[in-house]
């Protein structure tokens, strides 16, 4: 087929006759204190994350500094780093000794501690995805997880969560799952779009669980996608933040990082690891947003000639945007 | 922006909109619901438009956002290329005089043609998908796109160029025009 066959057919197709009848609008305008919050896109949070399939293994999220990159990476090849620096001391005592382990807890493959914060997640990000539900008056957020332990002697690790549960998308022939708990909670547990490959059929299979267990050994493939869900009945202004947000984008960013605190402040995952001799050792990582410019972020605000821009405008270092962080609590 | 430049714009692009809305939703009434929501969203926000941007680049942002994050209620429905004969259509009753397509035959096997076109291009991951409706239902130009989904220019030529391969693939597996 020729391209421009291709470009026929599709202007064709693409834009069937509409009448002037058609284009009037039927509803009037709500006031401000009419605006309810925006319907769940749940399923959302799966499709953007999975669509993106390329996203699997590639480390979207460098370690500090560079930890977040511009949409314009996304077609790229971007190397994952070693995020491990240095380790979380944690204690465990049996019956018999106390013994100290350790264990490095690395998330988008930068390491986790008290005192460090990871980015997550920037605006637009195909690895967060929230939405609301105009009925329930609730805000549901979605966010791929990329956690990884390392550390010596470790038999597997058990994620929990608390005040969400999770997603996993994977090939049923490739599970690297040892054991899961389904989620009973009373979230709604909507389905997902799960993975799809480059011709958009959908190969995966979703699972909701409350926690999950994967050999120390075999902790990520390239067809396993993890995801944290979690739900929050909104307040009315939080739509029009989230969602269309025509104010100054720099008041916009502040907001949205107090909504992301909101939204998280009761999600808590637990991340337990299993020892050889029997012994545990485990840490909790808690999220929350936060409002950074660019310029601390260490986004490049040009690459490849291509000027960042935000609602049009040229991007400049003090303007400042909204991040989930995550740290050990 | 005033009233009356509302109307105008409503006049202007909203053809466009209405079929960016009805493509990107896969289903006529869905994407109708789609475009009243948008169209609503810009009216409430009308005073603060100004009719020397890009209002339809916004309109079409709008648009996106709301159908993200309303995805379950426009809900996505696949749509499948209808079987549907030349004696079923005479049947219902339609009515086929296009002055283009000169018969009634030609006119069915046209429709077929388009909703076939349709299925294919709704099968496609949503980062293909919605650049393609944006150029062809919604009559943008790349750098508008990119402004809109607030993407690089490079990256919407990236994709419009793997969707038109996958485009391809899919109709040349079909058998057309191979």
């Amino acid at each position: 087929m020729t391209d421009e066959r291709l470009e026929q057919l599709l202007e064709t197709a693409l834009a069937p006759e509409i009448s002037d009848a058609e284009i009037r609008m039927k509803r009037k305008a709500r006031n401000g204190k009419m605006n309810k919050m925006m319907k769940t896109g749940l399923a959302l949070a799966a499709c953007l994350a999975v669509l993106a399939a390329v996203g699997f293994g590639k480390g979207y999220f460098k370690e500090k500094d560079n930890s977040v990159s511009v949409e314009a990476m996304e077609d790229k090849n971007t190397e994952e780093k070693d995020g491990r620096v240095n380790t979380v001391n944690l204690t465990e005592e049996t019956s018999e000794e106390k013994t100290i382990k350790s264990f490095t807890l690395t998330a988008f493959s930068a390491k986790m501690d008290e005192n460090v914060e990871v980015p997550l997640i920037m605006d637009n990000r195909q690895e967060w995805v929230i939405g609301g539900d105009e009925e329930q008056n609730t805000i549901h957020y979605a966010i791929n997880t990329f956690f990884k332990c390392e550390g010596e002697d470790i038999e597997s690790i058990k994620y929990s969560v608390e005040g969400g549960f999770f997603e996993i998308e994977e090939l049923p022939d490739k599970s690297i799952i040892t054991d899961a708990q389904d989620y009973t909670g009373k979230l709604q547990v909507t389905d997902s779009c799960g993975l799809v490959d480059e011709n958009g059929n959908n190969i995966s299979t979703a699972r909701f669980v409350s926690e999950y267990t994967l050999d120390y050994n075999a902790q990520q493939n390239d067809t396993t996608f993890f995801a944290v869900h979690g739900e929050k009945e909104g307040e009315q202004w939080w739509s029009d933040v989230l969602f269309y947000a025509d104010m100054d984008a720099n008041e916009a960013a502040e907001k949205k990082a107090e909504i992301y605190t909101e939204l998280l402040r009761d999600m808590e995952i637990t991340c337990t690891v299993y020892y050889k001799d029997g012994t545990t050792a485990s840490a909790t990582i808690v999220g929350y947003g936060k409002a950074v410019t660019f310029e601390e972020a260490g986004i490049p605000l040009e690459e490849n000639g291509e000027v960042l821009r935000r609602n049009g405008i040229p991007v400049t270092p003090n303007d400042k945007m909204a991040m989930i962080v995550f740290r050990l609590k | 922006m005033n009233h009356q430049e509302f109307e105008q714009f409503v006049t202007e692009s909203g053809k466009d909109i209405l079929r960016f809305c009805r493509m990107t939703a896969m289903d006529r009434e869905a994407g109708n619901e789609l475009y009243q929501d948008t169209m609503l969203k810009l009216l409430e926000k009308k005073n603060k438009l100004d009719n020397r941007e890009n209002v339809k680049s916004y309109a079409l942002s709008v648009s996106v956002m709301l159908w993200k994050s309303k995805r379950k209620k426009y809900s996505v429905r696949k749509r499948i290329a209808p079987v549907s004969s030349l004696e079923d259509a005479i049947e219902r009753g339609e009515q086929f005089e296009s002055e283009s397509c000169g018969s009634l035959e030609t006119a069915v096997i046209k429709e077929q043609e388009a909703e076939l076109i349709r299925a294919v291009v709704a099968k496609l991951p949503d980062k293909y998908r919605i650049p393609i409706y944006m150029r062809y239902s919604a009559d943008m130009k790349t750098d508008e796109i990119a402004d809109c989904l607030h993407i690089p220019l490079n990256t919407v030529k990236t994709r419009m160029r793997k969707a038109k391969q996958l485009l391809k693939k899919e109709l040349e597996v079909m058998g057309y025009d191979r």
